[in-house]
């Protein structure tokens, strides 16, 4: 007993003096780790090599509530290169002096470049370290180096990454952009009979920056070209339309009706603005506001051909109208749903067709729906399903409902 | 539980115990290696090897209900003779040390991958070594009061984060349903090792104050952890897919790490931490006091207490140098484990049973330490 | 086997200096048994000469000055009998003696009927029976039991001719009058509180609790100080065995003196090595009944105004008698956050250092942010800040104990500006440990008992000890040792953790929450098992039934229309 005791103190004692000695392995003080918000890869200049752009935050220039925040952007930006991406994670150090902190990283952006040779080797890193999280937004630069993505600002946001997370997560308001997370991204990609899609970001202000120097030169006055401060001011960016891939490679991209075509079908259609025309005059517009959606996709084989049947309902609200239309009258609404059916339905073929003919890539994940259908079929189709996605016919039911007016039945007209 | 002073473990409390010692750990890295055979079937693999505890937990009770007040290792000798009884003894005193150091080694790998990578493994191991010696020392008494508290967190815990994870779900990664039979019971034999655990009953028994609860407590046990077993592997099929479950090493870690409930509840897998720890407590103790306790009854020693020091050393030595790397314990615990575990949680007591039935053997009280030596009662 | 004999050799240098102390120890020899009286191992008979005893008694007390004794002859002149009263001038009643003793020993007697046929055979059989006017007496027979009833402060009557003295209960020092209980305080509530009078205390419970059943059961501990000690039970309600070993514990000491109800605790604790309190105590006097109640043993001490209760459980430790008084469901919500604010107590400045420095992936992004602002240009590691505001602190806070009230006060409004804003400005340590640190304590201040408060704050440390060194595992490890340790805790018997470890559904009525006393028909068995029941079933209390008719319905049993 008393020796059992004895043991036991020993045994504490010794622990304290290798906790004492050797302690904090990985106790890191706030003030020694660098935060990354956000994350950008390109390829480095050099052959074979990957360059990685992080946006490391300054605490110092954070504004709190006791004190102003420091002069300068409230983020560093640094590259570095390296052979893999572990690798040029590490070279980080040679910088920064502190050990690079992921664990807060919100958005992966990969040039478009990098993308279309394969995310796989690219992505393992995020998915196999224990820092960085899986919920980061998967994001792809289209036409520009994602290095000049994470070197840009936000008017609103302090810090520029979180910024682009809320573009991403924004798409539900309009649902003309896809938001996927590391997570989701990987899962369609190793899962069979669905291929991963991605966020698209493109800059905005490099187009405006475009016109006000024609305008400048046209004016002759170039010497007021340097105080212009929209020139000075950093890139703009959006986040629209959605990367397709196949297997890990960049395959194409969806223009914004193909992105809401596709997401028809998903049954993400969270909100968003459907356009139709006035059954009077077909230049006036009515704007319908999406409240709900819901989609399916039941694929059947018949007589050797895989035809996959589309199914969409959606419910909405009457947004703004343009012409004199007297909602009150059954007719009418049940007019605007039919039209509704038809842009519906138009858009969900767009998207088919782009990715069949386009791209060749089932991301709508009608092979997995076979799958789970009928698994015998699928057998027999998924080693060949590349073949036979592009042939598959599509059958598209919408149906729509216009649920309420909102707060006036027939527009104010002048008299 | 009718008076102030019952020094014996309730029926309920073996149960508790049996779930804690199947669930707690297991839960963890379980889908993994149950969805590398059956993909998005691997829950009914997991329903389909809870069979294999059931019939332990039947075995090892029926032999209970014989020799009540003898562990494993004591009417082994009875039933087998001194010699051939002797090899049985050390077969399961080697079999708790063993099982402990690959759970020791888990237990360690994990914090050093999924929370402290920098952290030497030894520090992980010589720290629950020492705290479960404590536990086991303090005896099956003290560990069953304290699982009281750890069953309940955990469950809860588990609970909280699977019902995080329900806007990340999709139903239809389950299906199409029994896809491919002979993967299921591929997937069932990856994970009857850990239903098998509850084998330990076999050295908790005569520590029981209704012995003939020891069957209910261990059939409920394997029924309750393997159908929390089962939620665990559904919830990582529907929020991973059957595919990608299989490539992670510690799939429930990595359903904590994503659930997001509108941006505003995340990052929470010190849930996972948490489980991790306090039930690895409980497991590792229990399979510590079952070691010291066989292997102190197999040396004919009179106190459970005197093994519990070098038992610890040993775990801690085996369990750092048994395995290389990670890979080796979960090829180790799906496939070698078949052949070196189910034989003595399954193989061993089937066999006892049936001579014991045949030769007709029966009762008796056993002169070695038995686990009342736990007990420091004071007064009434 | 050689790592174990290494160990034990280092092990005997370590502890070597401890065994030699009990060597010295030992050295000195125990008495065998208690001698009151120094050097006399018998008892000394009285003599049957006054005088003889009287010097004897003043050679004793060494003439001391408080002594006081009284001679007189009762009896007219010739065949008076001398007598003596002896007392301790400031123990006794004075009023009482002149009364009841000197009046009638030397008025009343000299009336003819009491001295015809007096002699030096009959004198203190006829005083005893006739003479003395007060309530409790006895006989004292050696010179031990008369210094025993003088230094309780009782007076003695040496009659001479008699070897036999009388003592009489003249007991009357001066006592703290009952007040309000300093420490459990209750908003609604008896505003009674124990005094250090023992002969009140029990008064106090008796009159709480009219039962023919209260056992009082009175003891003396201490060779010196002859403490009056007193366990008092419900006979029929307490468990006989938890009774008897009370008994035998408290016989067990042996001891010099006993000036407080902490010696007997600490004397019959069941877990002498532990931080946790296993015996309870209280100064209410309601309490202690509704202790009992339940089938607990009290331990009262003179000289002392906490009585001891046992069995004690730990979550005696976190209920306050307010909770009884309250509404059950007000009640309830207090204690919950009682339970949050003792692992808040424990836990939460370790919590902070293993989640800022281990494990900052834990914190929501903004937060992380806005707590790495405040950190850059601090200088020390956080592990050290916590370390330091817990020191700070803690010597506030027994500054604010110690010191006169008056200077308190500054001392807490001084600790409150230098740390409240001196430190964060200077940059010593960041805002959100201040707030940590002041949380932890007020957490500390929201224990029911100082006990439980003390406990907290010794694990603060190892807890933040290996919040530093291991992170969130650390302090997991902590947890799972600090709930074997308590799991593997009984006092009297009774696992310290019940009804929660072992688990007990039913029982839990009474701990993390408070039911309703109509709920509750039953005692918590752990305790009082031997006669469970405390009220019919269905006392859950209604308006009077409405009667079927409509006159019934009009004017209800009330009457009022």
């Amino acid at each position: 007993m008393t020796r059992f005791r004895r043991s036991i103190v020993l045994a504490g004692l010794v622990l304290t003096l290798l906790l004492l000695g050797t302690s904090c392995w990985n106790a890191v003080e706030l003030d020694r780790r660098a935060l990354v918000m956000g994350v950008g890869i390109d390829k480095a200049k050099e052959e074979g090599k990957i360059a990685l752009t992080v946006q490391i935050v300054k605490p110092g220039q954070l504004p709190t509530p006791r004190r102003a925040p420091g002069p300068g952007p409230p983020v560093w930006v640094v590259t570095s290169t390296g052979y893999t991406v572990f690798d040029a994670v590490r070279n980080f150090v040679l910088q920064s002096g502190r050990k690079l902190f992921w664990a807060h990283m919100v958005v992966i952006v990969i040039s478009e470049e990098v993308a279309r040779e394969g995310l796989a080797p690219v992505l393992d890193f995020f998915d196999r370290d224990a820092e960085p999280r899986r919920l980061s937004k998967v994001i792809i630069a289209k036409g520009i180096a994602a290095k000049e993505i994470m070197k840009g600002q936000h008017e609103l946001e302090t810090i520029p990454a979180a910024a682009i997370r809320d573009l991403v997560e924004g798409f539900t308001s309009v649902s003309t952009a896809v938001s996927v997370n590391l997570n989701e991204f990987l899962k369609r990609m190793s899962a069979g009979g669905v291929e991963p899609v991605a966020a698209r970001i493109e800059v905005v202000a490099a187009e405006e920056r475009e016109k006000a120097e024609e305008k400048a030169l046209q004016s002759g006055d170039d010497g007021g070209m340097a105080e212009d401060p929209r020139l000075k001011a950093p890139p703009r960016f959006r986040v629209t339309g959605a990367a397709v891939f196949k297997g890990d490679r960049l395959a194409g991209w969806l223009n914004r009706p193909e992105t809401r075509g596709y997401l028809w079908t998903q049954g993400k259609v969270v909100s968003g603005i459907v356009v139709l025309k006035c059954p009077q005059n077909e230049k006036e517009t009515i704007g319908i506001e999406l409240i709900r959606s819901e989609g399916e996709i039941k694929p059947r084989v018949q007589e050797g051909r895989v035809v996959a049947e589309v199914k969409v309902k959606a419910e909405a609200h009457v947004g703004d109208v343009l012409c004199p239309l007297d909602l009150t009258k059954p007719e009418t609404l049940r007019l605007l749903e039919k039209r509704m059916n038809t842009v519906i339905e138009n858009e969900v073929r767009a998207a088919f067709r782009k990715a069949q003919e386009g791209l060749r890539a089932d991301i709508f994940g009608v092979g997995a729906a076979l799958h789970r259908s009928s698994p015998g079929q699928w057998k027999k189709l998924k080693d060949r399903w590349d073949e036979v996605f592009p042939e598959v016919q599509v059958e598209i039911k919408a149906d729509a409902k216009i649920r309420r007016v909102n707060l006036v039945l027939k527009p104010a007209q002048p008299k | 539980m009718n008076n102030t002073s019952s020094v014996r473990l309730s029926g309920r409390q073996a149960m508790w115990l049996v779930v804690t010692t199947i669930l707690a750990t297991t839960l963890i890295f379980l889908p993994a290696w149950v969805a590398a055979e059956a993909k998005q079937d691997a829950w009914l693999s997991v329903l389909l090897s809870m069979v294999v505890g059931v019939v332990t937990a039947w075995l090892v009770s029926t032999l209970g209900r014989r020799f009540p007040d003898l562990t494993i290792v004591q009417y082994g000798e009875r039933i087998l003779g001194r010699v051939l009884g002797k090899v049985v003894g050390l077969v399961y005193a080697a079999f708790f040390l063993h099982i402990n150091t690959v759970i020791v080694r888990e237990f360690g790998e994990l914090l050093l991958t999924g929370f402290m990578p920098e952290t030497p493994l030894v520090v992980f191991i010589g720290t629950i070594i020492v705290v479960a010696a404590y536990g086991a020392w303090a005896g099956p008494e003290v560990l069953a009061r304290v699982n009281d508290f750890i069953l309940p967190v955990i469950l809860f815990l588990l609970g909280v984060s699977l019902f995080l994870l329900v806007n990340q779900a999709n139903l239809a990664a389950l299906l199409p349903l029994a896809e491919e039979p002979a993967g299921i019971v591929r997937g069932a034999l990856a994970s009857a090792v850990f239903f098998s655990e509850v084998i330990i009953l076999a050295m908790l028994i005569p520590s029981l104050n209704l012995r003939s609860e020891a069957a209910r407590a261990g059939v409920l046990g394997v029924l309750v952890a393997g159908f929390s077993l089962m939620a665990v592997t559904v919830f990582a099929t529907m929020v991973f897919g059957g595919e990608r479950v299989a490539n992670l090493t510690f799939p429930y870690l990595a359903l904590t790490r994503i659930v997001s409930v509108r941006g505003v509840v995340e990052r929470v897998e010190f849930l996972a931490l948490g489980i991790w720890v306090l039930g690895g407590f409980v497991k590792i103790s229990v399979f510590y006091y079952a070691a010291a306790l066989a292997s102190s009854q197999w040396l004919g020693l009179r106190e459970y207490r005197s093994t519990v020091v070098p038992i610890g050393l040993a775990i801690g030595f085996l369990s750092v140098i048994q395995f290389e790397n990670i890979d080796q314990i979960s090829s180790f615990l799906t496939t070698a484990a078949l052949f070196a575990y189910l034989p003595v949680t399954l193989g061993l007591p089937a066999l006892l049973l049936i001579l014991a039935t045949l030769r007709g053997l029966k009762g008796g009280s056993g002169t070695a330490p038995g686990p009342r030596g736990a007990d420091k009662e004071v007064s009434p | 086997m050689k790592l174990l004999q290494a160990s034990n050799l280092y092990l005997n240098l370590a502890f070597g200096l401890t065994s030699n102390l009990k060597n010295a120890i030992s050295r000195y020899p125990v008495p065998d048994e208690l001698h009151f009286l120094p050097g006399e191992k018998d008892p000394v008979v009285l003599s049957q000469d006054l005088d003889v005893n009287v010097q004897r008694l003043q050679a004793v007390l060494g003439n001391s000055s408080d002594l006081v004794v009284r001679r007189f002859t009762v009896g007219p002149g010739s065949v008076g009998i001398r007598c003596a009263l002896a007392f301790i001038d400031g123990m006794v009643e004075r009023e009482s003696i002149r009364t009841s003793l000197l009046n009638p020993l030397i008025i009343e007697t000299q009336k003819t009927g009491f001295t015809k046929g007096l002699n030096r055979q009959n004198a203190f059989d006829r005083i005893w029976n006739t003479a003395v006017l007060i309530g409790e007496i006895k006989e004292d027979r050696t010179l031990q039991d008369v210094l025993r009833t003088l230094l309780a402060g009782n007076t003695s009557l040496l009659v001479d001719g008699s070897d036999r003295a009388i003592s009489a209960n003249t007991k009357g020092f001066e006592v703290r009058p009952v007040g309000e209980p300093m420490i459990e305080t209750v908003v609604r509530g008896p505003r009674e509180g124990f005094t250090e009078a023992i002969r009140v205390n029990t008064a106090l419970l008796r009159r709480r609790l009219q039962d023919p059943n209260l056992r009082l059961e009175r003891f003396q501990v201490g060779r010196r100080t002859q403490t009056g000690v007193t366990i008092a039970y419900l006979q029929g309600v307490a468990n006989p065995k938890v009774v008897e070993e009370v008994r035998r514990r408290v016989r067990r000491i042996d001891i010099d003196g006993a000036l407080e109800s902490s010696y007997i605790e600490e004397l019959i604790n069941d877990t002498p090595h532990s931080i946790f309190a296993t015996v309870g105590r209280t100064e209410r006097p309601d309490t202690l009944v509704a202790k009992l109640l339940e089938g607990r043993v009290g331990i009262f001490v003179d000289g002392t105004p906490f009585v001891l209760t046992v069995p004690h459980l730990f979550i005696e430790e976190l209920q306050s008698p307010e909770d009884y008084y309250t509404n059950p469901i007000y009640s309830s919500l207090i204690r919950l956050i009682r339970l949050v604010a003792f692992f808040t107590a424990v836990f939460l400045p370790s919590f902070w250092v293993a989640v800022t420095t281990f494990h900052p992936e834990f914190f929501p992004t903004p937060f992380l942010l806005t707590i790495a602002a405040g950190r850059e240009g601090v200088s020390f590691p956080t592990a050290v800040e916590a370390l330091l505001m817990g020191l700070i602190f803690e010597g506030l806070r027994e500054a604010g104990i110690r010191l006169p009230r008056p200077v308190g006060q500054a001392i807490s409004i001084v600790g409150a500006l230098i740390i409240g804003t001196a430190a964060v400005d200077a940059g010593l340590v960041t805002a959100p440990m201040v707030i940590v640190v002041a949380a932890a304590g007020i957490a500390t201040f929201l224990m029911p008992t100082i006990d439980v408060g003390f406990v907290t704050t010794l694990l603060r440390l190892p807890t933040l000890f290996l919040g530093a060194t291991l992170g969130l595992y650390g302090i997991l490890l902590v947890g799972v040792v600090i709930m074997v340790h308590l799991a593997s805790l009984r006092s009297f018997g009774v696992p310290y953790l019940s009804p929660l470890a072992p688990l007990s559904v039913p029982e839990t009525k009474d701990v993390l929450v408070r039911t309703p006393l109509w709920s509750r028909p039953l005692r918590p068995r752990v305790i009082g098992y031997k006669e469970p029941r405390r009220q019919k079933d269905n006392t859950l209390p209604h308006p009077p039934r409405k009667v079927g008719n409509r006159r019934g319905e009009k004017t209800g049993r009330d009457g009022s229309p």
